[in-house]
């Protein structure tokens, strides 16, 4: 278990929604990488605290995409993930 | 596209038996571009009832803001609603959110018309005080309302209760979308486009029947022959298909419609004038925008109509119209087309096309915009976009500017919000900022978080301003001395023009005078405050200082001049509106008081309890307090214990609750008073002990009530001397501080102990001296109230030609109490013998038929045999019964 704290600090998020997003919508979602799996959208990147995270979930609801999952993965096991 | 089947499920249930709203809540909600408002205007348009609409943004989430916003549309359908609770809003410190929605809802509850409320937007929700206001209104499910909220997610209200009890219907994102023979219907109908039915079933299938979706799908078709081909080509792909049609959608406009569509896109609200300053359109000079225009049509066979010269001769206005004609997304906001904004998901489609475009340009359009709204004294919203361009300083400017006017509105949220938007090294930069946010806070109550964000004054008014905050903490902490150390500072740094901040600190002064009993100090600290207060045209502190100043003329003992201050006070309000607003309840209570002293008791009784009523709405917690304490001295008076009792037990409550030293002392007067007059001097003699310790020490004037009291149970127990020193000290203290009604009050009480001590000619003399002091007044109660020992007295005073007139009005005023009582006795088929009533007194006071038995020194069963007597005489067939009877029949 991780305490409460911990989410106060960036972490690295993957919002997966339906339908394929032109990558040129990186800016609205602050900078998230989006990518492709089918007809599918995976926006991924650090989002700040969840605040922001649920921002950016406004901006999905806003835009009207089905929002199929959200994952979160700790910046120091990404970090293992990437080496 | 009218759209029957959801016509029905809004109407099925609306309404129940004489025509009353039978469900309190209709939910829409469904993600952007379902047709939400749409299918709302379309339901109102089709009932009945009258409804008024709210469109909410980010800025509602300050619940002052939303309240009165809120209000504003209520009073849309009747004038009448929320008057009270806007009056409410005018005190610095904003009343208990319950408070005013108590006086919104009892208004609704009496308003004759039956409407629907629309929250338009409730997503952009997300304060719970808000959502806490809308749930108090659902929770009290008014039959004149129905509430219909429009909203791109669940709002937090508790919608399982109302669901579960059928009060309430979702329209949700299943039922929104288009049928296929809703899209036909719309595609070939509405938007008159020449479509195979196969085309139409594939666009339905591709867009889902999400018909934002389908609007921008016909937008792009307009005018193209080869309609076939463009579906092919959008329904073969799976791009995001809001994001390939915006895309559509723009690359049919001409580069100027299109280029003022991203430009303008910051705005939340457009008009004319205002797009003209952000695109960059002088007036005079038609169109110049920061490049020079290139005026291609990005698809020649565009079917808009209007000329390059059209628009640009008559700029932005022309502009929005020819928008609003060829649906290009845009939602008019008035009849008189005034104003507009984009629908939703098309403005945050041209935003993000301008961060991907423009990005540079995006600081300059917030400033231009800022500095319409600046020269148009839009400030709030100059504010915003002030903090949008990044232009801090300007941001800060303009808040130093405005937030005053909006903190003395009650916004205290905008303005803490605003604050918290700008770096603290700016606020720290400029100390006028520090002391709003001290404001602030103060008047939000975080009382302890002020002294953060003061000692930064440089410059002398600010240093003013800093102690004004400083004096108004300090009241509302009940710190005496520190009030007035830093009034006096405010008061002498502040420059004159500050009213409100002089207005605030001339009361804070006089509350701080009145409660250390320098009357004389308060009374003229008030009369400062009403001066300020006026020239602020602020009527809340106007009236609260009048009905102040009128409380401290009746401390001393000027009651006809109270009177007429209270007046005053009430005549203020009416000027207002013609409605009783809660603070109108300070100076209703104040007149209760004076009334009970003539012997008013109708008159006193109305009074108080108008006063109770609008007090406890407003909070102001102890002058209900004393409204409860007249009610239960009019009770006393009448004979009616009982009524007396709970009126005490009441304000009891509420006192402890609020820790009112002063107020807790006049109650534990009334109490000793109510068991000396029932005979029960034994509780009376614990309760002056345990309150004759704390005298020790310095005498606090707040508590000469409560010392007055002991004095009275000490002639009752038979220690007069005892009560003639006390009183002696609380009379020197009374005099030197101008509280001429304790003065009279007291000599009153010094007189009935010298007589108690059988010294008549002292007790002679000092009642003459308190006659004197009080008939030019017209006191009558102080006198009455003490009973048979003061009527003696009286009848002695009278015999030696001491004060006559005044001497025989009094008596004659005893004598009808007597009188009143002996006609209740009367009423009785078979009076009660003397022991009989010796023994109802010893009942009442509590004792147990041994105790009875002891105290009379008679057997236990004769006590009995006389009980039973007087059960059967008056009629009843317990003790508690037989309490209540001879209270209401007066016979203690």
């Amino acid at each position: 278990m991780t305490d409460g704290r911990k989410f106060d600090k960036p972490g690295i998020y993957q919002i997966r929604v339906k339908g394929v997003l032109d990558e040129k919508w990186s800016d609205w979602f602050d900078g998230l990488t989006i990518t492709w799996q089918d007809d599918e959208t995976l926006l991924t990147g650090p989002v700040r605290d969840q605040a922001a995270l649920h921002g950016l979930l406004a901006k999905v609801r806003d835009l009207g995409l089905p929002l199929l999952s959200v994952k979160r993965s700790f910046p120091e096991r990404f970090n293992l993930i990437r080496r | 596209v009218p759209r029957p089947r959801l016509l029905e499920r809004l109407d099925v249930g609306l309404l129940g038996q004489s025509d009353l709203f039978a469900r309190t809540l209709t939910l829409i909600s469904a993600p952007a571009g379902f047709g939400k408002t749409t299918l709302v205007v379309e339901w109102l348009n089709n009932v009945e009832q009258a409804f008024t609409w709210l469109s909410l943004d980010e800025s509602d989430n300050d619940p002052v803001r939303f309240f009165t916003y809120l209000v504003a549309a209520l009073q849309r359908i009747d004038p009448n609603l929320g008057q009270i609770a806007q009056a409410m809003l005018q005190a610095p410190q904003p009343p208990a959110p319950e408070s005013l929605l108590t006086a919104l809802i009892n208004d609704i509850a009496a308003t004759s018309h039956l409407f629907v409320l629309v929250l338009e937007d409730y997503h952009l929700i997300n304060a719970l005080p808000v959502h806490q206001q809308i749930t108090f209104l659902l929770n009290h499910q008014l039959p004149q309302m129905h509430v219909a909220i429009a909203t791109r997610q669940d709002p937090p209200l508790p919608l399982p209760r109302l669901r579960a009890r059928g009060q309430m219907v979702d329209i949700r994102q299943a039922d929104l979308r288009f049928t296929v023979e809703e899209t036909d219907d719309f595609l070939r109908r509405v938007m008159q486009l020449d479509l195979s039915p196969a085309d139409v079933a594939a666009l339905h299938q591709r867009t889902e029947g999400w018909i934002a979706g389908l609007q921008m799908a016909a937008v792009s078709m307009q005018g193209r022959d080869d309609t076939t081909d463009f579906v092919r080509a959008f329904t073969g792909g799976h791009r995001y298909i809001f994001d390939y049609l915006g895309q559509e959608v723009l690359r049919q406009q001409p580069e100027d419609v299109r280029r003022f569509l991203l430009h303008t896109s910051i705005l939340d609200r457009l008009t004319g004038s205002l797009c003209d300053a952000v695109v960059g359109i002088d007036e005079s000079a038609g169109l110049q925008l920061d490049e020079p225009p290139t005026r291609s049509f990005a698809d020649p066979s565009t079917a808009f109509t209007v000329s390059e010269v059209e628009l640009l001769g008559a700029g932005s206005q022309a502009m929005l119209e020819h928008l609003e004609r060829n649906n290009l997304f845009i939602v008019p906001l008035d009849d008189e087309r005034h104003w507009y904004r984009y629908h939703h998901l098309f403005a945050d489609l041209l935003r993000q096309r301008l961060q991907r475009e423009r990005r540079d340009l995006v600081p300059e359009l917030h400033r231009r915009a800022s500095e319409w709204y600046e020269e148009n004294g839009l400030i709030p919203e100059a504010v915003s976009h002030a903090l949008a361009s990044g232009d801090l300083e300007r941001a800060a400017e303009l808040i130093e500017w405005t937030a005053w006017q909006i903190l003395t509105r009650g916004e205290m949220t905008t303005v803490l919000g605003w604050l918290g938007a700008l770096p603290n090294d700016l606020v720290r930069s400029r100390p006028q900022l520090g002391i709003l946010h001290a404001w602030a806070l103060a008047f939000t109550g975080e009382v302890d978080a002020v002294e953060s964000y003061l000692q930064r004054g440089v410059v002398q008014h600010v240093e003013g301003e800093e102690a004004a905050v400083r004096a108004y903490v300090a009241v509302v902490r009940g710190d005496v001395p520190s009030t007035i150390k830093f009034a006096h500072q405010a008061l002498e740094l502040l420059p004159e023009e500050k009213w409100f901040a002089r207005g605030i600190v001339a009361l804070s002064f006089g509350i701080a005078y009145q409660s250390s009993g320098k009357l004389g100090a308060a009374g003229q600290a008030f009369t400062e405050a009403i001066r300020f207060s006026r020239a602020t045209e602020r009527t809340y502190l106007t009236t609260v200082a009048t009905a102040m100043l009128g409380h401290v003329q009746e401390m001393q003992g000027l009651l006809r001049q109270a009177v007429e201050t209270h007046r005053e006070a009430l005549r203020l309000v009416s000027e207002q509106g013609g409605r009783p607003v809660p603070f109108a309840g300070i100076a209703y209570v104040g007149i209760a008081e004076p009334l009970y002293e003539w012997n008013d008791l109708d008159g006193a009784m109305r009074y108080a309890m108008e006063g109770i009523n609008l007090c406890e709405l407003g909070g102001f917690v102890p002058y209900a307090l004393a409204g409860h304490a007249i009610l239960a001295r009019v009770h006393q008076a009448r004979g009616d214990v009982d009524s007396a009792l709970e009126a005490i037990q009441k304000a009891e409550r509420l006192a402890q609750r609020y820790d009112y030293a002063y107020v807790m002392a006049v109650l534990a007067e009334l109490r000793a008073r109510l068991w000396v007059a029932r005979g029960n001097v034994a509780a009376a003699s614990q309760w002056a002990q345990e309150h004759r310790l704390s005298l020790v020490g310095e005498l606090h004037s707040a508590r000469e009530v409560e010392q007055m009291a002991v004095a009275r149970v000490l002639v009752a127990q038979g220690e007069p001397g005892e009560a003639v020193k006390l009183l002696a000290r609380l009379l020197e203290a009374a005099e030197a501080a101008g509280r001429m009604r304790s003065v009279i009050k007291i000599l009153a009480l010094q007189a009935l102990a010298f007589q108690a001590q059988g010294d008549v000619g002292q007790a002679l003399s000092v009642l003459e001296h308190a006659l004197s002091l009080a008939e030019p007044e017209g006191y009558v109660r102080t006198f009455v109230d003490e009973g048979e020992p003061m009527a003696r007295l009286l009848r002695r005073a009278l015999s030696q030609g001491i004060a006559p007139n005044y001497a025989a009005r009094l008596l004659a005023a005893l004598g009808e109490e007597v009188e009143l009582r002996s006609s209740a006795m009367e009423s009785l088929i078979e009076p009660l013998s003397e022991r009989e009533l010796e023994v109802l007194r010893l009942v009442v006071a509590g004792l147990s038929n041994p105790e009875i038995a002891q105290e009379l020194v008679i057997a236990v069963s004769t006590v009995k045999s006389h009980i039973n007597h007087i059960y059967g005489k008056l009629g009843v067939e317990s003790r508690t019964r037989a309490v209540a009877r001879a209270q209401e029949l007066g016979l203690l």
